[in-house]
């Protein structure tokens, strides 16, 4: 009811009269075309003869057109043909001849379609319109300034392949083509966005995606009515089960090697142009603590690395919470003299253990965020100033006790080995609510919210995969994945979320 | 998409759900009842008893579940002339059992809570905030609910496993003996308190009918149950072994001043209990959650007819289960209170299998020996 409110007249798209091209008239197209480019002065008119009996116009816009290939393919050839060739000739024909023997480019066709060949000249492709043919013929000229390949910056591993995604769509499905040689591996185009039309692609393994999963990933996408989606991030919000939950439901990667064991698991991935990364769904919590580095190295490294991550993203859930918990409520459970020491360095701190740590974790959250934003150099210094400086200072001036350095230290350095920088801010966010929880009721409040988010998690569906898979649909098998990772010999089948109408991969 | 469409209890998960309802905090106060009642130290025996028996009953149900797959036992039993007005009766009886044991389960841990964790906080808000977590919990239905048994399961038993194991280097395995000095006899009299400690196995009446016809199997949940008996044995041995039989009866929770006794090397942390509790927090509140998710099935299977009022009913059985919790007056009253329960909730299981039993043969008889569905595959 109150959309219908909203709802304005928009009269800013110029309305078209007609979409077919139905005037054969040099002048009557090429006005055509400029009603409706509008008055963009970055489109660049070039009117021609061609052999000095035809006018012909060529539409292209600068910057997005490859200059050297359309003086070299296109206006050159054209100038450079004979009258005797193109006497005589119907108009059907000359379209042929131009395209099949004068110009010299693999994409060339015709079409009748106005908005199709408007919206073709804006990605980059020419158009040219020759006098007395009511078509237009679309030349691929597409060539633009991007981004060298280089390493991904978000996700640095130690051993492993150095390429990352760029901004180019292009450039990023032919790294995964590299990688994959299979022609199962299927790849899908489309635009989203009303406006911006920002083309995406979905791409996937033939003969082991599940069909559903493909669809119902196309029926999510198709549903999206708005004017741009200009990052990853913006459609994996379009597109999640759950949009209240803190844990990310699609997962994001720079890496391409990533990206590609995922496609081999039966996953679907979306890549966007215009941003450096691929999204992955479904996905499950433990995928959010595996690296590609865990497989690249040997098992028992692997292994002791997600270990390791295990342990950290346990502490960067629940440290500060439990050290308010123990500090506050539970002196028991520390050993005596342990205890004393702690009591000894809390004596002259004018906060109890909650706000202490509430302003401890606040101050290097601050300096986390004020790191990423000032230029590298900057930034590590900060960190520096930060972490030692200020810690030491609010120490020595009796803020904070030194314990709580060590734990919101210890916490802070968690958080940064969790692989998923998105599961690591949901754990930042419910860290807190894990300290008010542990300052009102204890370990009991601890163990409750703990309950409460394992209860969101098992509602939780990712593309109608199960979120605590393989812990709560208990799969045997993908534990030999998990936190130990066996020897890749035991590890036979592919991981049972989601589904594949494959699941050997190896015998 | 298809997990969400139809969503089927797999044998495994069954198993631990039955596994997570049954230790609830009879595990907590085993030893000492055992030894109260007894006053000997051969309550493991009656143990092994116990648990054979039950496995011979969850056997039979799984036999008679066999017949009507897809279908809960209430809902066969209401499926015939006779049974239509038998149904609602035994779903009462289930409604105030249930009400009953969710009310001690909480009381349970309120004193648990009292005792050893938050000495100061009411016990009312205790209450309240896992009646609020079970309550969300039952929103997310049947698959989140047994989905969380398996989530806490693991960790429950590990904790307590690595407790006992930290525990068993001081005990004194004399304090066994002598086995049998008084013949079986007062053993088997002790039975009952053994029985009640595995129940809970009344959710196989709600919970099997969401299980395939094909996974309808007696081994999982024996499996199951075994890993009951060998948790309360080990249990109620390292107890005894540690503390002697008499010290026993005067321990209120004997399992948690076990683990008091823990000292881990190096001392770096100290009076475990707090952590065993902790951990404990979690089954609590799975055997909550659990009866309070067949607690509202039941009510809108059987009672509450109007979608207008079911949406209500998480948040009026939060109500009667807080009244309930806070009946009993003291510690005492409440283990007396358990006590009841048990009874109620052995005459229930042994009632409603007879029923069940009764009511399949007489429509076998009726409908002659190739009805559908009698078939004995397993």
């Amino acid at each position: 009811m109150y959309r219908k409110l909203l709802k304005k007249k928009r009269d800013t798209i110029q309305p078209l009269k007609t979409n077919a091209i139905d005037s054969s008239d040099l002048v009557d197209l090429t006005k055509l075309v400029k009603d409706y480019i509008g008055e963009s002065s970055d489109i660049v008119q070039h009117d021609m003869v061609i052999a000095g009996l035809i006018k012909a116009t060529l539409f292209y816009v600068s910057g997005l057109s490859d200059r050297d290939l359309l003086d070299n393919s296109v206006i050159k050839p054209i100038m450079q043909i004979s009258q005797r060739e193109v006497a005589n000739l119907s108009h059907e024909e000359l379209i042929k001849k131009l395209s099949q023997e004068v110009i010299n480019l693999s994409s060339v066709q015709s079409i009748k379609s106005l908005e199709q060949s408007v919206h073709l000249l804006m990605t980059g492709d020419s158009l040219l319109i020759v006098d007395g043919v009511d078509k237009v013929i679309i030349l691929g000229t597409k060539g633009y300034e991007k981004r060298g390949i280089e390493e991904p910056k978000s996700e640095v591993v130690i051993r492993g392949p150095r390429d990352g995604f760029i901004e180019d769509i292009q450039t990023n499905i032919v790294l995964l083509r590299r990688r994959i040689a299979d022609p199962n591996f299927i790849i899908q185009t489309g635009e989203i966005g009303q406006r911006a039309k920002i083309k995406y692609s979905i791409g996937y393994i033939k003969g082991l995606v599940t069909e559903e999963l493909v669809n119902e990933v196309r029926y999510r996408i198709s549903c999206i009515k708005t004017d741009e989606v200009l990052e990853t991030g913006t459609l994996e919000q379009l597109i999640e089960d759950n949009v209240l939950s803190p844990f990310p439901q699609l997962m994001h990667t720079e890496r391409p090697d990533k990206t590609t064991a995922a496609l081999m698991n039966g996953k679907v991935i979306i890549l966007i142009d215009g941003t450096p990364y691929s999204l992955i769904t479904p996905t499950t919590f433990e995928q959010l603590l595996k690296s590609p580095e865990d497989y690249y190295d040997r098992w028992h490294i692997g292994t002791l690395i997600r270990l390791i991550r295990y342990l950290a993203a346990f502490f960067a859930l629940f440290l500060p919470s439990l050290y308010i918990a123990m500090v506050t409520y539970h002196h028991g459970m520390i050993p005596t003299t342990l205890a004393l020491s702690i009591a000894g360095t809390r004596e002259g701190v004018p906060f109890p253990a909650f706000l202490e740590a509430f302003l401890m974790e606040i101050t290097i959250e601050l300096l986390r965020e004020a790191g990423i934003r000032l230029p590298r150099a900057i930034g590590q210094t900060i960190g520096i100033v930060g972490g030692l400086v200020i810690g030491d200072a609010a120490v020595r001036a009796g803020f904070v006790s030194p314990v709580m350095v060590i734990v919101v230290a210890i916490t802070a350095v968690a958080s940064f080995a969790i692989p998923s920088y998105s599961f690591s801010i949901a754990l930042r966010m419910l860290r807190f609510s894990f300290m008010i929880a542990a300052s009102m009721f204890g370990l009991y409040g601890i163990v409750i919210s703990y309950i409460t988010i394992n209860v969101h998690l098992v509602g939780l569906r990712s593309f109608g995969s199960y979120y605590t898979s393989p812990f709560a649909p208990f799969r045997y098998k993908d534990w030999l994945d998990l936190v130990f990772r066996a020897p890749l010999s035991q590890q036979r089948t592919r991981t049972n979320e989601p589904g594949t109408l494959d699941d050997i991969k190896q015998n | 998409m298809k997990h969400t469409i139809s969503y089927s209890i797999s044998p495994g998960e069954m198993c631990l759900t039955l596994v997570s309802m049954i230790i609830g905090v009879g595990i907590l106060t085993l030893p000492r009842v055992l030894a109260t009642e007894l006053g000997l130290a051969d309550g493991w025996i009656s143990i092994l008893l116990a648990s054979g028996i039950i496995m011979s009953l969850v056997a039979l149900y799984v036999k008679l579940q066999q017949q009507f797959p897809g279908e809960t036992l209430l809902q066969y039993i209401a499926g015939g002339k006779v049974g239509k007005w038998f149904a609602p009766v035994l779903a009462l009886l289930f409604l105030v059992y249930f009400l009953c044991l969710m009310g001690y389960e909480v009381r349970i841990l309120t004193s648990l809570m009292r005792m050893y964790i938050l000495d100061q906080t009411p016990s009312e808000v205790i209450a309240a905030l896992m009646l609020f977590i079970t309550t969300y919990a039952v929103s997310k239905g049947v698959q989140g609910i047994v989905h969380l048994s398996l989530m806490f399961l693991p960790i429950v038993v590990f904790v307590l496993l690595g407790l006992i194991s930290f525990t068993s280097i001081n005990s004194d395995m004399t304090n066994l003996l002598p086995v049998m000095p008084e013949g079986i006899f007062p053993i088997l009299l002790t039975m009952k308190v053994t029985l009640f400690s595995f129940l809970g196995l009344e959710i196989l009446f709600f919970l099997m009918g969401y299980m395939k016809k094909s996974d309808l199997k007696v081994f999982p949940l024996m499996a199951g149950i075994m890993l009951i008996m060998f948790l309360y044995l080990l249990v109620t041995i390292i107890s005894y072994a540690n503390f002697s039989v008499d010290t026993t009866t005067q321990i209120t929770f004997p399992t948690v001043e076990l683990a008091k006794q823990i000292e881990i090397p190096g001392g770096f942390f100290e009076r475990l209990e707090s952590l065993l509790i902790t951990v404990w927090i979690m089954t609590i509140f799975n055997t909550i959650s659990i009866s309070q998710l067949i607690f509202i099935q039941l009510l809108e299977k059987h009672f509450v007819k109007k979608e207008a009022f079911t949406t209500y009913l998480p948040a009026i059985s939060i109500f009667f289960i807080f009244i309930v919790a806070f009946i009993p007056h003291s510690i005492t009253e409440t283990f007396q209170f358990g006590e009841w329960i048990g009874w109620l909730g052995l005459a229930l299981y042994l009632v409603s299998l007879g029923c069940g039993y009764l009511f399949f043969f007489s429509r076998r008889r009726k409908t002659g020996k190739v009805g559908k569905g009698v078939s004995y595959e397993s």
